[in-house]
């Protein structure tokens, strides 16, 4: 689902006219190759999260869809903070300093988890909590970790009717 | 043959426990499982000699350290599932401690769960004994050896001085001090 919309709103949410240069087929003189095409992989739920990241300037992206993307796939999470590799925070959506804190140090001890049992580099972490007596009911009760290439870290915390199965899926949980 | 021991013993307790990771292996894909008690105390290990007792020790010790830090937020962790490049750790907090499961990254994750809940339901009883009993038995095997216990330093109040002290560095960078992690 949250793929779906990503998807959708990546292309200009399905409309089509005039300025939308993804959408118009450029004529080149060269015969369609689907196969060819068909070989590029689609970019995967993680990889589409790391388009809606801010600190690209340079994105030769179109702006509107983009920030159409990241409003779409926050919705699904009440909690998304990006934590950089020295433990500041990068980006925050509901987040706190304490939250930060608790990511920094829960991937630097499933870092030394791994390598005391010879695994290998750390991916993604899903995380369900027990519900507390006092919480609000459809308060987020799972959690989600991953760290990317550039060593940042981010948390999800997506809404408890949020279908997370294509993240879960693209992170390999 | 595993063999079965009177519950009432502590010792019994480890190998029954042990007993039931070894019905985890039913499912394809799980290399192996251990259990530690809340304080993190290795209670019982189903997993090849290659995983060295200390190693999983000291794992468990961080695994606790885990759990703890989502408890300072006023999060209860329940359940975990980390995944490694090619590799699964599938966590389930207990009453008395956490069963931790090590898995292929393909294992079918619903016959891993099905599975942590039966032995995770049977276990528990028996993991509650040993948290109670605190940190004096030392881990079985579902073969009922018992394993090596990690070689028991000397507790000094004092901190490493001069040249020693100089050996101290970053943590997680795999040194050791007197045979002890340095973290």
């Amino acid at each position: 689902m949250i793929a779906g919309k990503l998807e959708r709103t990546k292309l200009g949410g399905g409309a089509s006219g005039p300025g939308d240069f993804e959408n118009t087929p450029i004529p080149t003189g060269l015969p369609e190759r689907p196969e060819l095409r068909a070989a590029v992989p689609a970019p995967s739920f993680v990889q589409k999260v790391a388009m809606t990241d801010t600190r690209r300037p340079n994105n030769d992206r179109p702006q509107a869809p983009v920030s159409i993307a990241r409003n779409d796939a926050l919705a699904d999470f009440s909690v998304m903070i990006r934590v950089g590799p020295n433990g500041t925070i990068v980006k925050n959506k509901g987040g706190t300093e304490e939250l930060a804190g608790v990511v920094a140090y829960t991937q630097r001890l499933i870092e030394l988890v791994g390598d005391l049992l010879g695994l290998d580099r750390f991916v993604a972490m899903e995380c369900t909590f027990k519900e507390n007596p006092g919480q609000t009911p459809g308060g987020a009760t799972r959690c989600l970790l991953f760290s990317e290439a550039n060593g940042d870290t981010v948390a999800l915390r997506p809404r408890t009717e949020s279908n997370i199965q294509a993240l879960r899926e693209s992170l390999g949980l | 043959m595993i063999p079965s021991v009177a519950a009432s013993s502590g010792r019994g307790n480890a190998i029954a426990v042990a007993t039931a990771l070894a019905t985890l292996k039913d499912v394809a894909g799980i290399a192996g499982s251990f259990v530690f008690t809340s304080s993190g105390h290795l209670v019982a290990r189903e997993l090849h000699a290659m995983f060295d007792d200390a190693a999983l020790r000291e794992a468990a010790e961080r695994l606790t350290r885990l759990s703890d830090t989502f408890a300072s937020v006023g999060d209860h962790l329940e359940l975990a599932v980390i995944r490694f490049q090619d590799h699964k750790l599938y966590l389930k907090v207990l009453s008395g401690g956490m069963l931790c499961i090590l898995a292929d990254g393909v294992v079918n994750m619903a016959a891993l769960r099905m599975a942590a809940n039966l032995v995770g339901r049977r276990i528990t009883p028996d993991l509650d004994e040993a948290d109670a009993q605190g940190d004096a038995l030392p881990p079985m095997t579902a073969g009922g050896h018992t394993l090596p216990a990690a070689p028991q330093m000397p507790e000094t109040s004092a901190a490493p001085t001069g040249a020693v002290r100089a050996q101290v560095i970053a943590p997680g960078t795999g040194r050791r001090f007197r045979g002890r992690p340095l973290e």
